[in-house]
């Protein structure tokens, strides 16, 4: 199964002026792991960012652990898109890049064990639905549009969203309209707002394309489900990161586990990491 | 399906001296330097006016008023006119930090608190006044604040998103000691307020009133809104944690 990650650092250069790009110890970690135990358990991967991404990667050595290799097609992602309102745009201009079937696939998400079969026949396979609360997802007359852009009138605005930290699209039909749509919308708005549009864009759209256009919405599990301590194949630090940025032990802890869990599972890639400036203390410990 | 097919966004609607010519972007110098320089322009065009909202560059020339000296294509210096690198991001990120600086001005934020009731139970309304209208851009996130009002403190705690627009806004709220509530909280002038909140009250507590609306810090090293899993009433952060 051919899955792609992203990373699109236009974000980042807007938050960070004048400095050069970085990421946090514990996003790095996840990243690789969730590319070496996709490659063990699900077959290829590829990650997709822009010329800054690809050079940062490379330069930590970390090349390898995409077999697929690094691109950099997100530096066509056109600058009339907000990076501060559509910070995950670049996911959906990597999706774009990728045809159907395919997974698209956070960096902060890691698949234990083989799943292929769970997405067989699957035209739209996403991690879980999301409820929505109105914090996150407000009704349509809250988003600011800009000029003649109109909701298409097909969409059921009552039908739960698609997490997409994992998503599968079995039809190459719905990824081309989930695409022009999502696009659209992008370009179609004024509103300045870090979190309602791009998860209107990313998650809430593509449940109301799907159901346009006939498609199944298929979930591998539940947030309730994902949550509990018996569910063994998934991980998504999600809202966890917010919590290691504010806590160091709890970084320090959780950098140290993903450490320790590669030198096991993936030891030859151990040298590489332990040559990484901000991974170098989590594999040098004696 | 949507039948938009309008161009997009031009950039300045977002930002202001920002200009756009042939699909690039760049500040108001740039753009002056690099509509002289272009050979496609029949003529010097007026660049926009530096007060008020920045226009978009205009397609058709203004011989009339130019506002840079009228010059031929061949006697301008590309090499000069194309020296600095034009680092489209950094200009932009320029002017995200002036928004920013002026968004988050905590000390700008006062709390009033008018009237409050009985020994147990409050009612209270909070306000906030600011020195004058600015936005507030609001992102995932918690926004805690605390201080101490009358002989009772308040401990509350926010989740909101939105931009608005806002010279003052009050939220009510009438809780008992100990309990927690939700808040609604209005709006007096523009835009609009999505937010929830919970309040914590606590007696026995005295402690000059303060101020310390807390927006919590950009991580150094991220690049986007951490999301949670907060709009569930549950916030347990990540899943699968124990798998590593």
């Amino acid at each position: 199964m051919q899955a792609f990650a992203s990373n699109w650092t236009r974000p980042y250069a807007m938050n960070h002026p004048g400095q050069p790009y970085a990421v946090a110890d514990f996003e790095l970690l996840t990243t690789i792991l969730s590319a070496l135990m996709w490659r063990k358990e699900n077959g290829s991967i590829r990650m997709i960012t822009d010329r800054v991404g690809e050079r940062f990667y490379r330069s930590l050595g970390l090349a390898p652990i995409w077999d697929d290799g690094i691109s950099h097609e997100l530096d066509q992602v056109p600058y009339t898109v907000d990076p501060s309102t559509f910070w995950a745009a670049g996911k959906l201009y990597a999706l774009s890049c990728v045809p159907a079937p395919c997974v698209m696939m956070d960096t902060d998400f890691i698949v234990w064990n083989k799943i292929q079969d769970r997405l067989q026949g699957s035209q739209l396979t996403v991690i879980h639905r999301e409820p929505l609360t109105p914090e996150i997802y407000p009704s349509p007359e809250q988003f600011d549009l800009y000029g003649d852009y109109a909701f298409p009138k097909d969409w059921n605005w009552e039908t739960p969203a698609c997490n997409t930290a994992f998503c599968y699209f079995g039809s190459e039909r719905l990824r081309q309209s989930y695409l022009r749509q999502a696009l659209d919308f992008i370009h179609g708005v004024r509103g300045r707002d870090g979190l309602i549009y791009m998860v209107f864009a990313e998650q809430r759209l593509l449940a109301m394309c799907a159901e346009a256009n006939g498609i199944a919405i298929d979930a591998l599990s539940t947030t309730e489900a994902l949550f509990s301590r018996d569910q063994k194949d998934f991980t998504h630090t999600w809202g966890f990161k917010q919590a290691m940025a504010e806590y160091p032990q709890l970084r320090k802890a959780f950098c140290q586990k993903c450490a320790d869990r590669i030198r096991h599972d993936f030891p030859e890639y151990e040298p590489i990491c332990s040559r990484i400036p901000v991974l170098r203390s989590f594999f040098n410990r004696q | 399906m949507s039948d938009n097919k309008k161009k997009p966004l031009p950039v300045n609607e977002y930002y202001n001296d920002l200009y756009e010519l042939h699909g690039a972007v760049m500040d108001a110098e740039s753009y002056a330097r690099h509509k002289e320089a272009d050979p496609a322009a029949p003529a010097v065009e007026a660049i926009p006016s530096a007060e008020g909202p920045a226009e978009y560059a205009p397609e058709s020339a203004c011989p009339a008023e130019p506002a840079v000296e009228s010059r031929q294509p061949e006697d301008i210096n590309l090499d000069a006119v194309f020296s600095e690198p034009q680092d489209l991001r950094q200009i932009a990120a320029k002017q995200i930090e002036a928004d920013r600086r002026i968004e988050y001005r905590p000390e700008c934020v006062t709390y009033v608190i008018p009237r409050f009731t009985g020994e147990t139970c409050i009612e209270t309304e909070t306000r906030m006044v600011f020195g004058e209208p600015h936005m507030i851009r609001c992102g995932s996130g918690s926004y805690v604040s605390s201080g101490s009002y009358g002989s009772y403190l308040i401990v509350s705690s926010y989740r909101t998103s939105g931009s608005y627009l806002i010279n003052e806004y009050s939220f009510n709220q009438n809780n008992n000691n100990n309990n927690r509530g939700s808040g609604s909280f209005r709006l007096r002038t523009s835009g609009s307020y999505r937010g929830r909140g919970s309040f914590r009250l606590s007696s026995g507590s005295y402690r000059p009133a303060s101020n310390s609306f807390r927006i919590p810090p950009i991580p150094a090293d991220a690049d986007k809104p951490y999301m949670g899993s907060f709009g569930w009433d549950f916030d347990l952060g990540g899943y699968g944690l124990d798998l590593i």
